[in-house]
């Protein structure tokens, strides 16, 4: 039972990724390493650096965050993601089932009204 | 009132309701046998429960939406269906293996993935691991692991014929060793060297020649033909880089059979550099090709941030 609790854990964590990361985008722009670094500010989700990229450029190929070189004040020119039209629908969608969902949840766990 | 049994069902209904128990234990096929047994039971007795002898089709057709498709039965169980892609791949004792044909998108993810931050991969072909080259110039601190946002896809046309040229040279160098070299060199030619670098197995001087020179033409052909039919970026890279380490293996141990049979040099240290300029020459190539598409992305982008 520890073993699929565990696997429960890990299933819920990479469902969210998508939609912690898109959110990250929704506020500002953001280049990779800054990304990475807001997400370790949130160790629960446990998203390591090196599932960061490739889930970039899985949302960047489905077409839901778009990418522009800009230079930086400091160092070599960074790569910045932000949120495409599509991405913002999207994320309105997954904001939605997220919320109605774990809405549903929290009742029948916390007891409270429907 | 509840049924008993199936059999209190008028015929058809039973036999839609029978046809779907049927199909959700064809579907449970893959599951333990004892978690099979108890979810079919436990679907009956629901279909028991909720149905009424004078029970339509409709009313059975609608039950039986509420329960849900067997595929979704099974997913619900945790039962993995095993997918048709995965057919031809997959992993034997733990070791993966894949005998699908290569395409360019896969060599490209095996071989130059610097988003993956694994360096081992499974092999493109074959069993065993790849390593991912992209993964060690990340670590190397040489690239970004999204400096590109598909590997060479920006990378100008001259890049890739500017790469190609390493091969080429490789090869045409080999060519005119030969012919300049052909009387001097003795009529057998050594095939093998032991451990210390001597010489311990010969051929003709012909095989000897014609063996490690087709070893490099065959892929830098491959690779000019992908340059010059413009094939997909990735394709491109993917043989340029083949044609880089096999064009400087032949090259090299072209040289190798020169240097050891004109001179009477011998040498421990020649095999391990041999194999470490085989694999830096790939290496620096595919690099070098990433490096000029993050160049272009950079130019393309900047130029515009610049001109508003």
């Amino acid at each position: 039972m520890v073993r699929e609790q565990e696997s429960w854990v890990s299933q819920i964590r990479k469902g969210v990724v998508e939609v912690a990361v898109l959110g990250l985008m929704a506020r500002e722009q953001m280049y990779g390493s800054q990304l990475v670094e807001e997400l370790s500010s949130h160790p629960e989700l446990a998203i390591s650096a090196g599932t960061v990229y490739p889930l970039l450029s899985r949302l960047k190929k489905s077409g839901v965050i778009d990418s522009t070189w800009q230079e930086s004040p400091v160092g070599p020119p960074r790569k910045y993601y932000r949120l495409t039209d599509s991405g913002v629908t999207a994320l309105a969608e997954m904001t939605a089932a997220w919320t109605s969902v774990s809405r549903a949840v929290n009742a029948i766990l916390l007891g409270g009204a429907r | 009132m509840p049924i008993q049994s199936l059999s209190a069902l008028p015929r058809e209904q039973r036999h839609c309701a029978e046809t779907y128990l049927r199909d959700v234990a064809a579907a449970l096929q893959a599951a333990d046998a004892e978690m099979r047994d108890d979810v079919l039971a436990d679907l009956e007795s629901h279909l028991l429960e909720r149905l009424n002898a004078d029970a339509t089709t409709d009313d059975v057709a609608r039950l039986i939406a509420e329960l849900g498709s067997p595929e979704s039965v099974s997913a619900a169980l945790g039962v993995r269906v095993q997918a048709p892609a995965s057919i031809g791949s997959g992993r034997v004792l733990g070791i993966p293996y894949d005998v699908r044909v290569p395409t360019a998108e896969r060599i490209a993810e095996r071989l130059w993935n610097p988003s993956d931050p694994r360096i081992w991969m499974p092999r493109v072909f074959g069993m065993g691991w790849d390593v991912n080259m992209g993964a060690v110039a990340v670590r190397l601190h040489l690239i970004e692991p999204d400096s590109e946002d598909v590997p060479f896809t920006s990378t100008p046309p001259w890049a890739f014929a500017a790469a190609v040229a390493v091969p080429v040279v490789m090869t045409a160098g080999m060519l005119l060793g030969y012919l300049v070299l052909r009387d001097t060199l003795p009529a057998q030619l050594p095939a093998h060297w032991n451990a210390q670098g001597v010489a311990d197995n010969y051929w003709d001087q012909s095989t000897a020649f014609g063996f490690l020179f087709l070893m490099a033409l065959v892929p830098t052909l491959w690779a000019v033909w992908s340059v010059l039919t413009r094939r997909p970026a990735l394709l491109r890279g993917a043989t340029i880089g083949f044609a880089g380490l096999f064009a400087s293996l032949g090259s090299l141990l072209w040289l190798l059979t020169l240097v050891t049979t004109l001179t009477s040099f011998v040498a421990w240290w020649v095999t391990p550099l041999l194999i470490a300029v085989a694999i830096a020459v790939p290496f620096g190539i595919l690099l070098w090709l990433a490096r000029a598409g993050r160049n272009a992305e950079q130019q393309r982008d900047l130029a515009i941030t610049s001109n508003l």
